[in-house]
């Protein structure tokens, strides 16, 4: 009896058309979480190196496969955001963040968002991926909740702080 | 500044994050460079590289040829209506081809039954079987590196799944890692609840003959999907989970280098136990279905967002 036992990825055409549809979401996910292109860079390759390698996985449907691809560029993104702060300076150091905010090309001196996003790379994370997924994607708190293993009423709360904190900021 | 408003010049702001497109073309490289890599054996050899040998019945390129023609002959004479052979997703080279030639690597797509049921299992390797609707093995794989390293010199398909529990359980290849302070867990996906008790019910007794403690669950299929991501089985992977909430400075690297019986102890010390060794426990089966663990289904959303298309 011949079984599934083989180890390959998935077809290039499979990848480039996960790209097509859902490379923005995971770009932006990435970026969100990161806060730089550099790193995200790294998060978007990484997802989609999983997404090609896990070649028996089967999606009921583009939702589910987008799903998937967030909780895979996700869990990238926090671990390539641990492995920066024990290697280097915390990403939240004041130094480091005006860097990121004024070098950045996601932040750029003559964005009209400049202000905005310079705000929202400022928050902690959480509450900035859980925003993005709330305001970016249009994804509802139990969405988010399960995209990112966490109980709905902390995804509230962190959608909540996360805006009060901006207003704050950008009064 | 009203809530609206900030929304809406968030929305606006994070529209203008746009994928580069080296990003993409270097990441599509990536992959083009892993699938080379992971070709694991030509056409004319047997043998994989790394000595595995492949599960082919009658060996290399007879074995394809018959296999070819199987398709063929369930293709032509309907037979795939039953729905017991079905081509294994993007691929539609088998039926097509009435060569000798095997399937290239990169374009997997070979008759296989089609599982009815998955059963993980997690030490630390983490490997998985694929079962029909008769429990029995169509399909081993390791879900990371030393699960494939174990099932290197078995052949577990066309057995019973006891059997084929009981094969593993006394294997060479699993002897070190199935130790009086280890833990195993079985974690079991499927849409059959009848063939989940049965499967469950087959699972107790023979973790009831190892010498270390384990236990079943269910697991859904998303979970099996994001541990199988993590190169994980769902026990090991809903540990990590639980541990990396309790402990900001682990990442899934680290978790995918830990044993089961690791992640657990390790899990049960931030709890505010004591630690497993110091108190002793944890020896032994602790047997019963569902006892811990990753029951339900969880839905897999039913989310239809802003696209970006």
């Amino acid at each position: 009896m011949l079984g599934r036992t083989l180890f390959l990825l998935r077809d290039r055409c499979d990848i480039e058309q996960a790209m097509d549809v859902h490379g923005t979401t995971v770009w932006r996910v990435c970026l969100a979480c990161l806060r730089s292109t550099h790193d995200a860079q790294d998060g978007f390759q990484d997802t989609f190196l999983k997404y090609a390698l896990a070649d028996d996985v089967q999606f009921a449907s583009e939702e589910h496969r987008k799903a998937w691809l967030i909780k895979v560029a996700s869990n990238r993104c926090k671990d390539l955001q641990r492995r920066a702060w024990r290697r280097d300076a915390p990403l939240d150091d004041p130094e480091h963040m005006d860097a990121l905010a004024v070098n950045d090309p996601f932040a750029l001196p003559d964005s009209p968002y400049r202000d905005v996003l310079e705000a929202f790379a400022r928050l902690d994370d959480p509450p900035r991926t859980p925003l993005y997924l709330a305001v970016g994607e249009g994804y509802s708190a139990p969405e988010i909740a399960e995209l990112l293993g966490a109980p709905v009423n902390t995804v509230y709360s962190w959608i909540s702080r996360g805006k009060k904190q901006l207003k704050e900021a950008l009064k | 500044m009203n809530e609206d408003r900030l929304e809406q010049q968030l929305r606006q702001a994070f529209d203008s994050w746009e994928v580069p497109a080296e990003a993409k073309q270097r990441t599509l490289e990536v992959c083009d460079r892993q699938r080379k890599a992971a070709q694991p054996w030509e056409p004319t050899s047997p043998v994989a590289p790394s000595g595995r040998r492949r599960p082919w019945r009658f060996g290399g390129l007879v074995g394809a040829a018959v296999a070819a023609c199987l398709v063929l002959g369930v293709v032509f004479f309907g037979v795939a209506g039953s729905g017991a052979f079905e081509a294994a997703p993007g691929n539609g080279s088998v039926g097509a081809s009435s060569s000798d030639e095997v399937p290239a690597a990169s374009a997997p797509i070979m008759a296989s039954v089609v599982p009815t049921a998955y059963v993980a299992i997690d030490i630390n390797p983490s490997l998985e079987l694929s079962l029909d609707q008769s429990d029995t093995v169509v399909g081993a794989s390791g879900v990371n590196q030393d699960g494939w390293a174990v099932l290197g010199a078995l052949d577990l398909e066309g057995m019973a799944y006891g059997e084929a529990l009981r094969t593993l359980g006394e294997s060479q290849a699993m002897a070190p890692y199935l130790t009086a302070d280890s833990y195993v867990q079985l974690s079991i996906t499927t849409d059959d609840v009848r063939q989940e008790q049965g499967l469950a019910a087959i699972s107790d007794e023979f973790l009831a003959t190892l010498p270390c403690g384990g236990f079943c669950a269910a697991a859904s299929h998303a979970q099996r999907q994001e541990a199988s991501a993590h190169g994980m089985g769902c026990g090991r992977y809903q540990a990590a989970q639980q541990l990396m909430a309790l402990d900001s400075t682990l990442t899934w690297e680290d978790c995918e280098q830990m044993s089961l019986r690791e992640l657990r102890d390790r899990l049960f010390v931030l709890e505010g136990g004591e630690s497993v060794a110091a108190s002793g426990q944890g020896n032994g089966s602790q047997g019963g279905y569902g006892a811990h663990g990753v029951s339900g289904h969880h839905g897999q959303g039913a989310h239809h967002g802003r696209s970006h298309s």
